[in-house]
């Protein structure tokens, strides 16, 4: 994975642990003005090498090699090369037509940035309709939430379906069960799932910003992610990716390819509630709590920890503390629960890959990272909610959760166990 | 040595529809127009086509949202693409809170998409780009500005409607659904993916019921031009519509209100031609070919085909080789491109909606619908009557 935190997944899971901030102000623009000044950010795109590097050189000879789907390609490479496959691409693990692709991507923002310098040399226009002859080459093709996809399928040469999937900060969550649900039922070998995001940009900090949904904490901005302290005042706007190869166990145990985690269940749900909230009782979170569960026919009580949503709005983290209190009902109290954003921030469509990620290196370290700047907890949010650092587990966990929620009411929860 | 199918598909009911395409508002002037041989494709009026590669343009006829959609308030918040969706899902589901009406739990009914991302949707910004210039360079933008100046002439909500999500959503709230939500993409072949995904959340329980449904309005320079870079205009027109349809298992409806059940999903199956910017895959259709062959393979012969074709030789090559010989192809190759015109991402299932009325009325026995994406996605389906 690639976070604010580091450009690999070890370095993002040490940073996680440590309780490092990858929240700062920003520099890439000038935010000066702006009610939040600050990001989580990557400082260095990964590097590519080999396939990937020409791959990507193809494609940005034809300006159609953008930022988000970099980053995917550093996320991707690093996890291709973990599963034991090579440069041949997808024919190094598998028949090409049975390894297919599921990512969550949304639509590429930095047009509207494009839009609106450009308008801006238009002056007096009052449509959009001057700018499009103007418009950089590729930027159209840039601008589709399945470009990530289809840049990633031609560096893997996959034959198998190509699925995007475009659920706002459900979007890589939705992924990963979209590729859990075709591998399980047999319509792949091999599924190449996550996503990838980069919102760092003057238009999304606006836009967020004018929403109410951003933390505003400029004078500390490590301190400005604090999920379900009583202090908190919105999310931090992020970017990175994270990728997961998802594989039948029957067709990773005949290449010998090593097994990090498994993939037990997944629930989505939608809330039909408001654009931009959740219903305040935790209806939606619960639903696809228990869909998830129901799905890895787990009971309540299987589970030991928690990956929360916790974005750090009031909204939300009231809202899945109660759908986590209501979904456990006693057991909740024995969870342990704890937020990755509160470190790298809200990456939106790559929250849910990233956080899986995380819970996966929970399963097989039997560590797990605490929740940055919970100085006050709220006493409407009372569950066991890890602080600061990073705590060792005896005898390691079994089972946990990974939830994503996000405009538009769509819920999404996944069920990890241990190797 | 008996031969194996090799495709598992599960196999479920679509009993009702909802339609709004460049041919009528609603299926039934849809079906009526389509029959009718007419072309759906009118001189395109939403911009100055002077220098544009093609002139006409699908637009839904006779479409007021604060008229034709169940909550008026809740127009201002819709791009035209959500707009869309809401009519076609309610008129799909009979009306608005289907869960309620059916009296079964809102848990049980599924929403599964494939949506656009309605750039013109931006056009409110209009107003707060140029509320933005900067008064002493005015070909300077000075976001600044939002937070001040700009802020009573911008809804911070706006910029939202252009997330591909939005028409689920819309839709998902107008009939009240809480079930298995997800959204699959933008291209033509997502909606086919769709169907497939859908029929098996019902299989697997998760819900009783499903909403399906495809929405895009391509009426606007933005993605038009889009179709331009891909080589594809004018051979293809920008359109727009949308198409739902309500599913059910194979048993058909849980509830005594819908239809008990209709014509069956019983084949689908989706693949991936590998290309580097737009345009077609080097291997000349033969990954399609495969594809095809999948799908049908377990069928009985098909008397109808919706090819997407598009009217452009290097496309319609690949897919010509792709259906060509399959032995259970009975019939010519038929394709609504060329009335309807590029539908994106409600394309799909606009085609398997037009399908499903032909089967139900008893015109054709089993349909095979392909559809092929910008950037080499490529899904096929293939739906029955009821024996």
């Amino acid at each position: 994975m690639v976070t604010p935190l580091g450009i690999n997944t070890q370095s993002s899971w040490d940073g996680l642990c440590a309780g490092r901030s990858g929240v700062r102000t920003i520099e890439r623009f000038d935010a000066s003005g702006f009610s939040t000044t600050f990001a989580g950010q990557v400082d260095q795109l990964p590097s590519l090498s080999g396939a990937w590097s020409e791959t990507a050189a193809r494609w940005d000879a034809v300006d159609q090699l953008d930022r988000k789907t970099h980053l995917l390609l550093g996320a991707a490479a690093e996890a291709w090369a973990q599963a034991g496959g090579d440069e041949r691409g997808a024919s190094s693990i598998g028949r090409p037509d049975r390894v297919g692709l599921c990512l969550g991507s949304e639509v590429g923002r930095k047009l509207l940035e494009e839009v609106a310098t450009r308008s801006a040399r238009f002056a007096g226009a009052t449509s959009l309709e001057p700018v499009i002859p103007h418009l950089p080459p590729g930027e159209m093709a840039r601008m589709r939430p399945s470009h990530p996809g289809r840049v990633l399928a031609s560096v893997l040469r996959t034959q198998g379906p190509v699925r995007t999937i475009s659920t706002a900060c459900t979007s890589s969550a939705g992924a990963i069960a979209e590729a859990f649900y075709l591998v399980r039922r047999g319509s792949l070998d091999v599924a190449v799932c996550g996503g990838t995001d980069a919102l760092v940009e003057a238009f999304m900090l606006s836009g967020f910003s004018l929403l109410g949904a951003l933390s505003s904490r400029n004078d500390a901005p490590h301190r400005a992610s604090r999920p379900f302290d009583r202090h908190r005042d919105g999310f931090v706007l992020s970017e990175g990716a994270g990728v997961l190869i998802i594989e039948s166990e029957d067709h990773a145990k005949a290449r010998g390819a090593p097994i990090l985690g498994r993939v037990l269940g997944a629930g989505l749900s939608n809330n039909a509630y408001r654009i931009t909230d959740s219903p305040p009782d935790g209806t939606g979170p619960l639903v696809s709590m228990r869909a998830a569960l129901a799905d890895a026919r787990l009971a309540p009580e299987a589970v030991e920890y928690i990956n929360a949503h916790g974005t750090s709005t009031q909204m939300n983290d009231l809202s899945e503390t109660r759908g986590i209190r209501r979904a456990f009902g006693a057991h909740a109290d024995s969870l342990a629960v704890s937020s990755s954003k509160s470190m790298i921030g809200h990456l939106v469509a790559a929250c849910g890959a990233v956080e899986a990620i995380a819970c996966l290196s929970s399963l097989r370290s039997g560590r797990l990272h605490g929740t940055l700047n919970l100085e006050h907890p709220d006493p409407e949010c009372d569950l066991n909610y890890l602080s600061d650092g990073s705590v060792a587990v005896p005898g390691g966990i079994g089972v946990a959760i990974s939830n994503s929620f996000g405009f538009g009411g769509c819920n999404a929860s996944l069920v990890f166990g241990a190797p | 040595m008996q031969r194996q199918p090799s495709l598992r598909c599960t196999v479920s009911s679509i009993l009702s529809i909802g339609l709004a395409s460049p041919m009528g508002l609603g299926a039934e002037p849809t079906v009526q127009c389509w029959a009718s041989g007419a072309s759906g494709l009118r001189p395109n009026e939403r911009w100055n086509t002077e220098g544009f590669p093609c002139a006409s343009a699908g637009l839904v006829p006779d479409f007021s949202p604060r008229k034709h959609l169940p909550d008026r308030k809740a127009v201002k918040l819709m791009s035209r693409e959500s707009q869309l969706a809401v009519f076609a899902a309610v008129e799909a589901a009979g009306g608005v809170d289907l869960p309620a009406r059916l009296g079964i739990e809102p848990t049980q009914v599924g929403a599964f998409a494939a949506a656009g991302y309605e750039v013109s949707s931006l056009g409110d910004s209009e107003a707060m780009l140029a509320a933005c210039a900067d008064p002493e360079d005015p070909t300077r933008i000075v976001l600044q500005r939002l937070f001040g100046a700009a802020r009573d002439v911008y809804n911070p909500l706006s910029p939202l409607k252009i997330l591909p999500n939005m028409p689920l959503f819309h839709a998902g709230l107008s009939l009240g659904l809480q079930g298995p939500h997800l959204c699959l993409g933008s291209s033509p072949p997502a909606g086919l993916a769709a169907l497939g995904e859908a029929s098996e959340s019902l299989a697997r329980g998760e819900c009783s019921l499903a909403l399906v449904l495809g929405s895009d309005a391509q009426v606007e320079e933005f993605r038009a031009q889009l179709l331009v870079e891909a080589g594809v205009s004018p051979a293809l027109a920008p359109s727009e519509g949308a198409a739902a349809l309500i599913l059910g298992t194979e048993a058909g409806s849980p509830n005594s209100e819908t239809p008990r059940s209709g014509p069956r999903i019983v084949s689908w199956d989706a693949a991936q031609e590998t290309c580097i910017g737009y345009g077609n895959c080097g291997d000349g259709g033969k990954t399609r070919r495969a594809l095809y062959s999948r799908v049908l393979d377990h069928v009985g012969p098909v008397d109808l085909c919706f090819a997407d074709l598009w009217g452009q030789p290097d496309h319609d090559g690949p897919e010509r080789f792709a259906l060509g010989n399959q032995s259970a192809i009975e019939g010519p190759l038929q394709s609504n491109r060329a009335r309807l015109g590029w539908l994106g991402a409600a394309q799909g299932l606009t085609d398997v909606a037009i399908a499903w009325s032909l089967i139900t009325s008893g015109k054709v026995q089993r349909a095979l619908v392909t559809s092929v994406g910008l950037a080499g996605d490529i899904a096929a389906v293939v739906l029955e009557g009821q024996s």
